[in-house]
Parts: structure tokens; C-alpha cells; sequence
């Protein structure tokens, strides 16, 4: 069994209780309502560790993904970069930190300037890193050849190229940087099958080649499984369970993770969200996330959401029913 | 390099209509009559002939005739229009410069600075056009050059909306998003990558501006506190007609008749652009 990242002292990247809430007016004399997408979110990302995060569509991934890059302000909570809180730093001040941490979009049509050549859009990030000239196009041609591209590419526009290969220009565009962490925000979603475990590939080679933290954030525990070496399940803005990727798929602690190993057609693929049996808001206001939905719930589930606990080594999940049995998508070891 | 190669696109796109074929054949045409027209007629703009007054069109070599001291009418047409091009372009000019800089950073500066400018364009645009050219005109000296001033003065917030409105949209694409989280200087992402984006919409809504500003300068000039005599412009060519308008009513038709003419060709060329630069989709 191939053991969990040892834990690091300082982890490059660290979120401590982040929570983003909205405040939704729902009528014009009614008062506005808290909408929490993301709630007391606490992860650690180690240096060269991919984490994964899944979820369906509006469990918070992306939120907690921009909180973290701070290209939105968290309502509550930490983001420490190598160590420092970076949470209540100005714009000003992060600015020279900024290039650490780089983020890949699901759009690759919205991803690249479609009024910039290729070459105008590799050369933002060498300029802001102070490279030029030679030095500038000599880095802009390995980098091109490291996400499997060519020189002819430079004179191109971003609207002759495929999905695919948009992907592999912004993640060019981000390595320019030389960044720690990307954050890959359904880096892959938008593509289809074939393309999705090339750039899948190309991520993982980047992190055995630079040692670069991945946050991973995708909907399709199959394809995050593929790359992650630990996995964070989210689910309504809360981070319901997380393990090393092995793991969670060997033993899932966390019904809901139950239920998405599960889910049909391909086996952990989450086709289309599956519908709720309460329409969404309606469970219990102050009890577990998924207690509407979860099979196994019992009394004490709607009266509090659990906070996340160990449940075996490196293995955190916010279920109070430990007495379960869950079924994984991998043989029990041991 | 992309820039070529999209407004080859546009350019394509625009020959392609017929509005756009129209207007810009029409707008070529009266541009190089106004500027070099004068110069080929016969008779200059303020030359009184008081043997030929009132001379009905065609008479006497006159194309459109003349008026009450002689002067062909013709060549002061061509002579207004150049004053009246010149003002809605320059004025154009000057009020989409101002207005994309005020959208541009109340798009882009979310909070206070967005609230501050939209609160000022709502409250420039309360203001009744009409009246305020009027008080702006009685109380500077009349010329060129406070016509200018005082069209640009009333029409940059047009284009300060759109620029607001678009920046608002670009600033959330990913592209945009990728440069602010490389650390980039706002200066370099308003002007790099969201300005060339809104640039189209910013250029469609500065041609309709012309057409408006052709409009407001005719106004202004019609009710004498523009454009002075014996300086023609197409408003005070309709001012001096006024007189004579049942005894010679072609000396108000022609000119009112070249004003709409221009005016609507202008608005064909803005929604032809519109439609070259965003086909199907509202720019």
C-alpha cells in the first residue's frame, strides 16, 4: 500500500476554517438571508501533493479553489501560504506572492485573450517575472515543448485552437510563472474523455517533474482518483470527508462518498446530480449537510452537522455513524 | 498577427451588408464633398452675388440655387457639412475618450468609485440636452471651439455606460482573472486585457455618438447660439431659411434633407459595425 504524503511540517498551501457566505434577499422587504458556499473549510496541501476535490455543481470546490488563490475574500477563516497568513494582505502586498499560486479554468474557450496572439499571451507572465529578449522566447519555446506543443503555435490566435489545446496553453501560461501551487479548477471537465487523460497526464508529469502542488477541483471522482493523491469530498459548501485516494475508494467513511463511488453509470462518475429527495434548503436548518438525503441517517443527524474527524490515519470524515460499513470500489484490504 | 486578422474579419463582414456598403459609400462621399468640394465649385460659400438672390436650383449654374444675398447654396452646404463633420467627429473623439475612461474604471473599480460615477452620469443625463447646450451656449463666447467643448460635454456618458457595462462583463472572464492572479498591475490588465475586448462596443457606440452630435450641433446652431454667420453650418443654414420658407423652401429642405440623410447613415454604419463585429450577438 502505497502510504499517505508524510505530513509536512509547513504545508505549502493551508486553509484554516474558510468560509464564504452570500447574503441573499429574497424579496425586496425581506431580509436578506445568509447562503453559505463554503463553510469552516480546513485543508492542507502539501508541497508536490495533488489534492483533489470533488463535488456536484455548487458544493463550494470552486469557492474554496478562489478563496485560496485570494481572488475572493473569504467571510471567515485563513489561507497560509508557505506559512504566512496571506488572508488580510492587500492587493498591493500580494501582488509579488501572487505568482506561487496559478490557476487553470474549465472554460478553455473564456481562458485566453481572444484579442492577444499565443506569443502576446506567454509574454505576460515572463514580463511580469522581469524576463525578456532571447532569455523570454528561449522560455516560452521549452515550456510550450513541456505542455506538448510547438513553435508555430506563437503567431496563432486562441480561436484556432482545439479545447485540448487551449488547456495545455493556459497551463504554458501558468508554469511561466514558476509557480508552487495550481490550482486546476475543472481543468479537464470541459473536454472530452481521450483529451481529459492527456492534460490528466500532463498534470501529473508537472508535479513528478517540478514538484508542484496540484489542487485538483472536478465533479468526476474517476478522473480526480486518477491523479489525487489525497481526495477532499464536499458537499453544500462542506467538506464532508477526506483520505488519501486509496483509501476512500477502499473505504468510504462518509455516506454521501458512499453514494458517489456508487453512482451510476460509470462507477464514480457523477452523470448528472443525482435529484435530492427534499428540494435543496430544506434539510434540517441546523443539522448534518446531507441528512435529507442520506440513507442512513438517524435522529441526532438533524440536530448537528458533525465536525470533521479522524476516523483512521490521515483519514478524516464528518459523519456521525463510524459504526458503518461503507462500500468502496476497491477490495478491503488488510 | 490576431489583430489583422479580426478586423479583416469585420471589414469582410461589413462590405458584406448592404447597410454598410450604403453608409460607407455615402459617408465617404459627403466627407470628400465637404473637404474638397468647395474647391472645385465655381463660387465660394461667401461670395454675394445680390443680382442673383433666391435663384431656384439649376438656375443660372447654381446646382442647389441661392439664397437671399446670392451665395450658392451648394457651396455653403458643402462648407457646413465640413463644420458640422468636424464637430461631431472631434466632439466624438473627445467624449469617447472621457467615456471609456470613466466606464472603464467605474466597471472596473467595484464599491465606492462605481457608485460615485454612475451617480454622477445619471445625474448629467437627468439634465434636459436641449437646455443645458442652450445655457452652456448663451454663456460662452460661440465658435468652433465651444460648440466642441459644450457637444462633448453632453454626450460622453453614452459611452461611459457602455464601457461600464462591458468592463464589468470582460473583468470576470478567466483570461482576465489568470492576468490579475499572476500579480499583474491594474494598469496593465485594464489596458491589456479588457480594453481591446471592449473596444468594439466602445467604437459602435462612438459612431452613433457622431450622428447625435451632427444632431445637437445643428440644434445648437439652428437657434443661433452655434456656429455664427457668415460661417455656414448645417444648423444655421436652416436658421437663416426659416425666413424664407414659403417663398423658397429649398433653402430649408436642401440642408434639413443632407442633416437626416447623414444622421441616419451614421446610425446604419453604427448597427452595420455592430452587426460585423458581433454577428448575432448585441455588441
Amino acid at each position: 500500500m502505497t502510504g499517505p504524503v508524510p505530513p509536512d511540517p509547513v504545508p505549502l498551501l493551508s486553509l484554516r476554517g474558510l468560509s464564504k457566505t452570500y447574503l441573499r434577499r429574497d424579496g425586496l422587504l425581506t431580509r436578506p438571508r445568509a447562503v453559505a458556499a463554503a463553510r469552516d473549510v480546513t485543508l492542507d496541501i502539501a508541497r508536490g501533493e495533488v489534492l483533489g476535490i470533488v463535488g456536484e455543481s455548487g458544493s463550494g470546490k470552486s469557492t474554496v479553489g478562489r478563496m485560496a488563490m485570494r481572488l475572493l475574500e473569504p467571510t471567515a477563516g485563513a489561507v497560509h501560504l508557505d506559512g504566512a497568513d496571506i488572508t488580510h494582505l492587500s492587493e498591493q502586498a500580494l501582488r509579488p506572492l501572487r505568482h506561487k499560486m496559478q490557476m487553470i479554468f474549465q472554460d478553455p474557450s473564456a481562458s485566453l485573450n481572444p484579442r492577444q496572439s499565443i506569443r502576446q499571451i506567454l509574454t505576460t507572465p515572463l514580463r511580469l517575472r522581469g524576463v525578456a529578449g532571447a532569455d523570454a522566447t528561449q522560455e516560452m519555446l521549452e515550456t510550450l515543448a513541456l505542455v506538448g506543443l510547438g513553435p508555430d503555435v506563437l503567431g496563432r490566435a486562441p480561436s484556432t485552437f482545439s479545447g485540448g489545446q487551449r488547456q495545455r496553453l493556459s497551463i504554458a501560461r501558468a508554469l511561466l510563472m514558476k509557480p508552487e501551487l495550481i490550482v486546476a479548477d475543472e481543468a479537464v471537465s470541459a473536454l472530452d474523455v481521450c483529451v481529459q487523460a492527456q492534460i490528466v497526464n500532463l498534470f501529473r508529469h508537472l508535479r513528478d517533474r517540478f514538484n508542484l502542488s496540484i489542487l485538483f477541483i472536478g465533479h468526476d471522482l474517476a478522473v480526480v482518483g486518477v491523479i489525487s493523491d489525497r481526495i477532499a469530498v464536499m458537499y453544500r459548501g462542506t467538506l464532508v470527508e477526506i483520505a488519501p485516494t486509496e483509501q476512500l475508494f477502499r473505504r468510504p467513511r462518509h455516506p454521501y462518498t458512499a453514494r458517489l463511488l456508487s453512482a451510476e453509470p460509470r462507477r464514480g462518475v457523477l452523470s448528472a446530480p443525482a435529484p435530492p429527495a427534499t428540494p435543496a434548503g430544506q434539510h434540517a436548518p441546523d443539522g448534518c449537510v446531507f441528512s435529507a438525503r442520506c440513507p442512513h441517517a438517524a435522529d441526532a443527524c438533524r440536530t448537528r452537522q458533525p465536525a470533521l474527524a479522524p476516523v483512521a490515519p490521515g483519514h478524516r470524515a464528518a459523519c456521525i455513524r463510524t459504526d458503518l460499513d461503507l462500500e468502496g470500489i476497491l477490495p478491503h484490504s488488510n | 498577427m490576431s489583430g489583422g486578422m479580426v478586423s479583416h474579419g469585420v471589414w469582410r463582414r461589413m462590405t458584406a451588408g448592404r447597410g454598410g456598403v450604403i453608409s460607407l459609400l455615402y459617408i465617404g462621399s459627403i466627407v470628400f464633398a465637404c473637404f474638397c468640394g468647395p474647391f472645385l465649385l465655381p463660387f465660394g460659400p461667401t461670395s454675394i452675388d445680390l443680382h442673383h438672390r433666391f435663384l431656384p436650383p439649376l438656375a443660372h449654374g447654381h446646382v442647389l440655387g441661392t439664397d437671399e444675398i446670392g451665395r450658392d447654396l451648394l457651396a455653403r452646404v458643402l462648407r457646413g457639412g465640413r463644420v458640422s463633420l468636424i464637430v461631431g467627429v472631434v466632439s466624438t473623439v473627445l467624449s469617447s475618450l472621457i467615456g471609456t475612461v470613466v466606464g472603464i474604471v467605474a466597471g472596473y473599480r467595484p464599491g465606492g468609485t462605481r457608485f460615485l460615477i454612475t451617480t454622477v452620469i445619471d445625474t448629467v443625463l437627468c439634465f434636459p440636452v436641449i437646455f443645458l447646450l442652450l445655457t452652456l451656449a448663451a454663456i460662452l463666447h460661440p465658435g468652433l471651439v465651444t460648440i466642441v467643448g459644450i457637444v462633448t460635454l453632453v454626450s460622453w456618458m453614452e459611452v461611459a455606460r457602455v464601457a461600464q457595462a462591458q468592463t464589468v462583463l470582460v473583468r470576470q472572464m478567466d483570461y482576465v482573472t489568470a492576468v490579475m492572479a499572476m500579480g499583474a498591475p491594474d494598469r496593465q490588465i485594464l489596458f491589456r486585457e479588457i480594453l481591446p475586448n471592449i473596444a468594439p462596443a466602445i467604437i459602435v457606440s462612438a459612431t452613433l455618438n457622431i450622428a447625435r452630435a451632427i444632431l445637437l450641433e445643428s440644434y445648437v446652431s439652428y437657434l443661433g447660439y452655434g456656429i455664427q454667420p457668415p460661417e455656414a453650418s448645417w444648423g444655421n443654414l436652416l436658421n437663416n431659411a426659416q425666413e424664407y420658407l414659403e417663398s423658397d423652401p429649398w433653402l430649408a429642405v436642401i440642408p434639413g434633407f443632407v442633416i437626416a440623410l447623414t444622421v441616419a447613415m451614421f446610425n446604419v454604419l453604427g448597427a452595420a459595425l455592430r452587426e460585423a463585429i458581433a454577428p448575432g450577438r448585441r455588441a
